[in-house]
């Protein structure tokens, strides 16, 4: 069967304040910066979602959109759009709603929601324009087999 | 001593455009329309398709280049543009008759067409991505699972 990997982009926004309340002012504003100020802010975020699986023979897709979608609305606009990450967000990976706390919350979530046999590979989420982040799973190698390079010395002939 | 030679990815984008339409013959016409929704639509719709192909190699000590981007153009040219460019894939493109146009399957038969053709002697084809639109795309890297 030949694997593809489908890729889709979903916007929200949200707010949050870089601040760990476990420690003091003069620490948070030391290593958040100005992400750490009082009131929070905002941002415009971007999510890639990308799925892996083969084409059904009959539809030619590997799932259905409305389904990935539906994954989609459920866990990130039904709970984090609009929101504020501080409020919403678990404190499981960290005490400050950073975009890489973001990711690892998502994959889980969204994870589950995927119809087998396609499988959830990779999320990219993009903060502003200068500031992506990538996540690829928790399990040990989820790395595409394309993205292995060529074995030292070797040339395709 | 074995020297390693660094491996370098080049990409290129081309566009194209062009009509499709999902459709399964050997289905009704309730379940293609249930299935496919409006990307079933009669006669068809059409899309600005942005296609990008990465080659991996290393570097020809001679060029400079892990491969010359007018190879790739021809090809893309002979194979891509110049056969689904403001063209009905599944009317002009056998093909497509009994293969339903999907971005996935775009994305494995533009792959299937161009891989040969970018076998050389310091690089190989890695990918094609296909966007059909800002928001969606498609990759294949040659994966074939038993």
């Amino acid at each position: 069967m030949k694997v593809v990997y489908l890729t889709r982009t979903y916007r929200f926004n949200a707010g949050h304040r870089l601040f760990d309340p476990g420690r003091d002012e003069a620490w948070n504003r030391e290593v958040f910066g100005k992400c750490s100020l009082p009131g929070g802010h905002g941002h415009n975020y971007t999510l890639e979602v990308t799925v892996r699986g083969s084409p059904d023979p009959e539809t030619g897709q590997i799932l259905k959109l409305e389904a990935l979608d539906a994954a989609v609305a459920a866990v990130v606009h039904d709970r984090i759009d609009h929101r504020n990450l501080n409020e919403v967000l678990s404190k499981t990976h960290g005490p400050a709603p950073t975009t890489e706390v973001l990711i690892l919350e998502l994959w889980p979530l969204l994870d589950r929601l995927i119809p087998a046999p396609v499988s959830l590979h990779r999320l990219i989420v993009a903060e502003t324009t200068k500031n992506t982040f990538e996540y690829h799973g928790p399990a040990p190698c989820q790395e595409t087999p394309g993205f292995v390079s060529m074995p030292p010395g070797t040339r395709a002939q | 001593m074995i020297s390693t030679p660094a491996q370098v990815h080049v990409t290129r984008k081309a566009r194209f455009s062009a009509a499709h339409r999902y459709h399964n013959p050997a289905w009704s016409a309730e379940k293609n329309r249930e299935v496919f929704g409006p990307c079933n639509n009669p006669f068809g719709h059409g899309h600005n398709y942005e296609v990008e192909v990465t080659v991996v190699g290393s570097v020809d000590p001679a060029t400079g280049m892990v491969i010359n981007l007018r190879e790739i153009d021809k090809i893309l040219q002979e194979e891509v543009i110049s056969r689904m460019d403001h063209r009905h894939l599944n009317e002009e493109l056998p093909e497509w008759r009994h293969r339903v146009p999907t971005t996935e399957n775009l994305a494995i038969a533009i792959w299937e067409r161009i891989a040969p053709r970018l076998l050389g002697g310091y690089s190989r084809l890695f990918r094609v991505r296909i966007c059909e639109s800002p928001d969606l795309y498609a990759e294949y890297f040659g994966e074939e699972t038993p």
